[in-house]
């Protein structure tokens, strides 16, 4: 016997395995099991083996090979082992029909819900086998959502349509299609996600609109169980089929009015656009009862402004209806907020509504407080939302670094850590300076070593570049590790010319006299955050390298010399031009002046920096870039970034430039750069100055798309503010240039604004004197978003009580001429002033 | 090897219900385990019906949500265990924790908040089906609800033979995680008390992508903000918190709590009428609970008072501070055999890879590597990789664990 089906599968002979399976009973069937399922496995491992090793022991092919085994092993296995084997073990639908249509097991239902779940994708689903079965009485419906859901993709052919396929097998009218309504599905296996990537007339909407005019399918269940559909837990982009396919049914205003209670419960619905559809549902269905004040209130807590006005549009003013909408107030839009008020203010006076709007007071718009104050019987005053402190409260700012390593187990420890992470450029510098100090091996040091060399080496084995290379800091740390442990340097493969390849090369300094066993002094260990270094600091440690008969090592003399420097020292050899430009795609620009000509000296820090801003046009700009492998590794690049930023503390404005040329080209986030921020963290330093370049970088990030970088962007304006170091002038007119030139987005720019402006008085004064310089500084027609900004002066000129004080930028709001938001506000501010 | 999950069998008498009758909820949760097969805890009006009616259903939402789903893993969503509810004879405590161990939630419904009868003190499993979420989604505000947690003489009768039975296989990370976020929340303290128009501010302030970084939540005039450098309480995975949004409008307070040093797991508590709803982040959106390890130094040391919360047997109550009992309704024995770094531990001391040097350090021998163990200022310290990585923040590594078992 088993000898026949050796053959039989060798051979990949389906039919012949078939045959035989037909002659035998289950106890045979469960004696070829194992042999079945050993020669299964077999070929399922060479299958894959292939791809790799392109060794292929048989005769004949794979597919072949498998289409018999699988169906010998369905043949022959029980339940457990097929579950077990998942969709691999599947066969062809028709064999798959012909051998259980046969062995006929007593699990053929588990196994046909089984076979449904593991085989229903967009490209096939064992629908038509199923169902098969199902009409030869072999299996009763499968209760499985996995039933309806493979019929989605299950019933459509080259030739037939959804449409014409239901026609077809009209029991499936009577059941199946109705169950579409109950499964939400998932990933590419539901109704929304067929319809998204169909031609309308292969569509399911289409096909059950069809249906329901040829009389198939009665118009009203059709509308009801698409609304049972909407009330069920679904994931939002499931849920939309349903409330578009309800609207392509068109229901009559009167078949909307008999379902006025449903819509009323979508109201409560935790997807924002399911609510918008019930609220225009209940638009149309004509007048509301009384009784649906409660539940259409629900929806006023969208976060649309179109929805809360066409809820309170069906809301009758009621002293009820009042109440209920002073508990929505605190909203986080004003333009929602101002809605919901004038909606109060139509509805009868009541104790209930005003305790509403005593309650919210905090999450008021100071611009509402009179209007609120009014229906209060209060004093405007004592409405003031925003109750700021004349100064800010910030969280202290680290300005100290950590002292220096003191023992061998700190120094273990630490480089361990930095195998791992480098959160702080500082402990990179920590650990040069400990090792350059107690590179000493001794047999104690040697054992310590022991468990970082070997995770040295492993990094360094692995996808990590060779260390020195001007590559990555975490390979040129492993580098100094192992040269430590067991005295010898890795040779560099491949220098690249950058500024990182600068402080590789310290790097490999202090990895030389560690492999020499020479101990010595590191001159450039900063004394300050941000990389300075104070003078009597540097001449204490060549005092004592002179004492200990060292010659300091010549790139940390550069790099101490830099980090002594004085700003007033440092005279910047190029300025930077900028701008940005284009119409449709409007792209950020910026390059040295003048155009750095000539490639720098490996050791000429100063003119690295400036030969990394330069751009397109220069082939030998790429490998001055940080890091050679800029775009590559997200975390290593922040990390070379933030050490790069130590190098020269003193002028860090080519730093600055090129974090400007980094964010400025991908403000709209086209690409993760994850890196960029890590240009903006120097700014937060409280001694930091912010020069041009500084505050170009802090404009674009304050409007940046990125969650992140503008952020910090928002925290680098708020100490900037505090610390007295933002020049508004300049920041207000390189905004109001990059906004002319359409790169600024006026939404973003304002929210990142408010959040700064919650910090102090001091903080409101700055925002609004930076947005009149702004506005000051535009020209030609208003921005279509400029409303964004002119929303927030408004709201911080309220809560200071003061009107726009710059002449120039009451003449731009003067010439906003329409009846816009733009230029309403703009009335307002003026009316203010 | 272990088993990675214990299967759960949920048997109710049959499936809970939910209706809405002239202005009166009725809800009636079905019980599985505990202190009997189908207990019957309580009976009685919650008065708030609205707002339970949300914070339910936002506990059911949690209950099935995996905030994180890591890259590699196929799309399907795997069975997510019922709610747990406690009845303690003066609160009711609804417990669920998400099935990717990042988000635990909690609703306690208070004495204000209920008026009826508990018939037994214990903690149970609660059915909690779709179809019950989609009647509780049409609460409106002024309704009361009836709350019935186990059958009660009706559902036994008619019942009959429709008795319901699931079984879930329950991944024992999350029974593990269900434990560390109690401990994470008893080393958390205040940081931040906000009015209903600040939490709703807050709340609807929150974005549906905040980055991948973790945060820094900083208190400010009315209300909050979130910040990217350092100052505040650390978070992370903020927009977890987004399906509050529905509730800020209910709530009356919206308080924040955060651990004082290390990771930044935080708590936030919504004080809603009668009832108060807490929601606890993992540190990190792709970050559960389960790996934290803060019960394993005491498991190691032998600490009697770990025992039953590595269990699951206690509860922590932020509002008083204190850890509550509740007995988890499924069976769960061998607390340090599901802890793999502790079983490592346990293996380097029968292997003898510990010794002391003089010095006080420890040298634990593992993979052919020596690591030194020594006692800093600030706990243990380790030269392994882990240690490197994580610190003390994520619980001690098997070689610390080694170390501590040997020195006691």
């Amino acid at each position: 016997l088993t000898g026949d089906f050796d053959a039989a599968l060798a051979a990949g002979d389906v039919d012949a395995v078939v045959a035989g399976l037909q002659s035998l009973g289950e106890a045979d069937r469960r004696r070829l099991a194992p042999r079945a399922l050993a020669w299964f496995t077999e070929l399922k491992r060479n299958t894959i083996a292939v791809i790799t090793t392109g060794q292929w022991p048989y005769t004949s092919d794979s597919d072949t090979l498998l289409k018999a085994a699988r169906a010998m092993v369905l043949g022959t296995a029980t339940l457990a082992e097929l579950r077990k084997l998942g969709a691999w073990a599947a066969p062809d639908e028709a064999i798959a029909y012909r051998v259980v249509a046969d062995r006929r097991p007593e699990w053929l239902p588990e196994w046909a819900a089984m076979t449904l779940e593991n085989q229903t994708t967009s490209w096939g689903t064992p629908f038509a086998l199923v169902r098969r079965l199902i009409a030869e009485g072999l299996v009763p419906r499968p209760s499985t959502p996995w039933y309806p859901l493979s019929m989605i993709y299950g019933l459509q052919r080259r030739d037939r349509d959804v449409y014409e396929a239901l026609k077809a097998d009209p029991a499936l009218l009577d059941d199946e299609v109705w169950r579409l309504f109950e499964v939400e599905g998932g990933g590419d296996t539901s109704l929304a996600a067929h319809d998204k990537y169909c031609g309308e007339r292969q569509s399911w909407t289409w096909a059950l609109l069809q249906l329901s005019r040829d009389g198939l399918l009665p118009h009203d269940r059709l509308l009801d169980a698409s609304l049972e559909a909407l009330r069920r837990d679904f994931g939002a982009f499931r849920a939309g089929w349903f409330s578009r396919f309800h609207e392509a049914m068109r229901p009559s205003p009167d078949e909307r009015a008999a379902r006025t209670d449903r819509y009323l419960t979508l109201l409560h619905s935790p997807i924002p656009a399911t609510v918008s559809f019930a609220v225009k549902a209940l638009r149309r269905a004509g007048p509301l009862p009384a009784s649906a004040v409660e539940p259409l209130s629900a929806a006023l807590r969208s976060s649309a402004g179109s929805v809360v006005r066409e809820v309170l549009e069906l809301l009758l003013p009621s002293s009820r209806s009042a109440q209920l909408a002073a508990g929505y107030l605190p909203h986080r839009s004003i333009e929602i907020q101002t809605a919901l008020l004038g909606f109060i203010e139509k509805c009868p006076p009541d104790p209930a509504v005003r305790e509403s709007l005593a309650r919210a007071g905090s999450g008021l718009a100071p611009s509402l407080s009179v209007r609120v104050a009014t229906i209060l019987g209060a004093q405007p005053a004592r409405m003031a939302a925003t109750a700021h402190s004349p100064t800010a409260s910030l969280a202290p700012r680290e300005v100290s670094v950590s002292d220096p390593v003191e023992s061998v187990p700190d120094l273990v420890e630490l480089l361990a850590e930095l195998l791992e992470k480098i959160d702080d450029p500082h402990d990179i510098e920590r650990a040069l300076d400990g090792v350059a100090r107690f590179c000493k091996r001794a047999p104690e040091t040697a054992s310590r070593l022991g468990p970082i060399a070997k995770r040295a080496g492993k990094l360094l084995e692995g996808r990590v570049p060779s260390p020195f290379a001007g590559v990555s800091v975490r390979s040129d740390l492993a580098g100094l590790i192992t040269a430590w442990a067991t005295g010898a340097v890795a040779p560099v493969a491949l220098k690249h010319r950058s500024l990182l390849a600068f402080l590789s090369g310290r790097v490999q300094e202090v990895a030389a006299r560690a492999a020499r066993n020479e101990p010595g002094v590191l001159l450039s260990l900063p004394t300050g955050r941000g990389g300075t270094l104070a003078a009597d600091a540097l001449e204490a440690r060549r005092q004592q390298a002179r004492e200990m008969g060292c010659r300091p090592d010549p790139l940390d003399e550069i790099q101490a010399e830099l980090r002594t420097r004085q700003s007033s020292e440092s005279t910047p050899s190029h300025r930077f031009v900028y701008g940005a430009s284009g119409e449709a795609h409007v792209s950020f620009e910026l390059r040295p002046d003048p155009r750095v000509a000539r490639e720098p000296a490996p050791t000429d820090v100063p003119a690295l920096f400036y030969a990394a801003v330069e751009g397109g046009g220069s082939p030998w700009a790429r490998p001055f870039d940080y890091c050679a492998a800029m775009g590559e590794r997200t975390r290593e690049l922040s990390e070379a970034i933030r050490w790069v930023a130590t190098v020269w503390p003193s002028n860090r404005e080519p730093f600055y430039a090129r974090g400007a040329l980094e964010l400025g080209g991908n403000i709209d986030w086209w690409q993760a750069r994850w890196y960029t921020r890590s240009f903006l963290e120097p700014l937060l330093l409280p001694t930091e100055p912010v020069g041009e370049m500084a505050t170009l970088l802090l404009s674009l990030g304050l409007a940046a798309r990125e969650a992140g970088e503008r952020g910090l962007a928002t925290d680098v304006a708020i100490a900037a503010i505090a610390d007295g170091r933002l020049d508004l002038e300049r920041t207000g007119k390189i905004i109001g240039d990059l906004t002319n030139s359409r790169l600024l987005k006026g939404t973003r720019l304002a929210s990142a604004l408010a959040d700064a402006s919650r910090m102090s008085s001091q903080h409101v004064t700055s925002v609004c004197e930076l947005i009149e310089v702004v506005l000051s500084a535009l020209d030609g027609p208003p921005p279509s978003d400029l409303h964004a900004l002119l929303s927030l002066l408004n709201e911080l000129q309220a809560s200071l009580d003061h009107g726009i004080r710059r002449p120039t930028a009451r003449a731009y709001l003067v010439g906003i001429e329409g009846t816009g938001k733009a230029a309403t506000l703009a009335r307002h501010l003026l009316a203010r002033s | 090897m272990a088993s990675t999950a214990m299967e759960l069998v949920y048997r109710y008498v049959t499936e809970s219900r939910c209706a809405i009758d002239e202005g009166a909820t009725r809800l009636s949760l079905q019980t599985s385990g505990g202190i009997a097969p189908n207990p019957r805890l309580f009976e009685g009006w919650i008065t708030s019906g609205r707002p339970a009616a949300a914070a339910l259903l936002l506990l059911g939402h949690v209950a099935m949500t995996r905030f994180y789903t890591p890259p590699a893993m196929v799309a399907r969503i795997l069975m997510a265990a019922d709610p747990i509810v406690t009845a303690d004879g003066e609160n009711v405590r609804f417990e669920v924790f998400s099935p990717c161990n990042g988000v635990y939630a909690r609703l306690d419904l208070g004495p204000s908040s209920l008026d009826g009868a508990f018939f037994a003190v214990g903690t149970t499993n609660v059915d909690f089906g779709p179809h019950l979420r989609e009647v509780l989604a049409g609460v409106g505000s002024a309704d009361r609800m009836f709350l019935g947690i186990g059958p009660d003489e009706v559902a036994v009768t008619t019942a009959g033979g429709r008795a319901i039975e699931r079984r879930v296989s329950l991944p024992l990370r999350w029974v593990k995680g269900l434990a560390e976020v109690q401990l994470a929340q008893s080393r958390m303290v205040l940081h931040a008390q906000l009015d209903a128009g600040e939490a709703t501010q807050f709340l609807q302030s929150l974005p549906a992508d905040p980055g991948r970084d973790p945060v820094y939540v900083q208190a400010v005039a009315g209300g909050l903000r979130i910040s990217r450098s350092p100052g505040g309480v650390k978070a992370g995975g903020l927009e977890r918190l987004r399906r509050l949004r529905d509730l800020s409008f209910m709530a009356d307070r919206l308080r924040l709590y955060g651990v004082a040093t290390g990771d930044p797991a935080t708590a936030w508590v919504l004080d809603l009428p009668g009832m108060r709803l807490h929601v606890v982040l993992s540190p990190e959106r792709a970050r559960g609970f389960s790996g934290e390890g803060a019960v394993l130094t005491p498991l190691a040391s032998g600490d009697d008072s770990a025992t039953p919360l590595a269990a699951g047997r206690l509860g922590y109550d932020l509002d008083r501070q204190a850890f509550f009992p509740r007995e988890l309704p499924f069976a769960r024995g061998g607390h340090e055999s599901q802890q793999p770094r502790l079983r490592a531990a346990r293996r380097l001391v029968a292997d003898g890879a510990v010794r002391f040097l003089g010095n006080g350090e420890a040298v634990v021998t593992s993979s052919g590597v020596e690591h030194r163990v020594r006692w800093a200022k600030d706990g243990p310290h380790c030269t392994c990789p882990w240690f490197a990585r994580h610190g003390a923040g994520r619980g001690a590594c098997k070689h610390v664990l080694a170390a501590q078992i040997v020195r006691a």
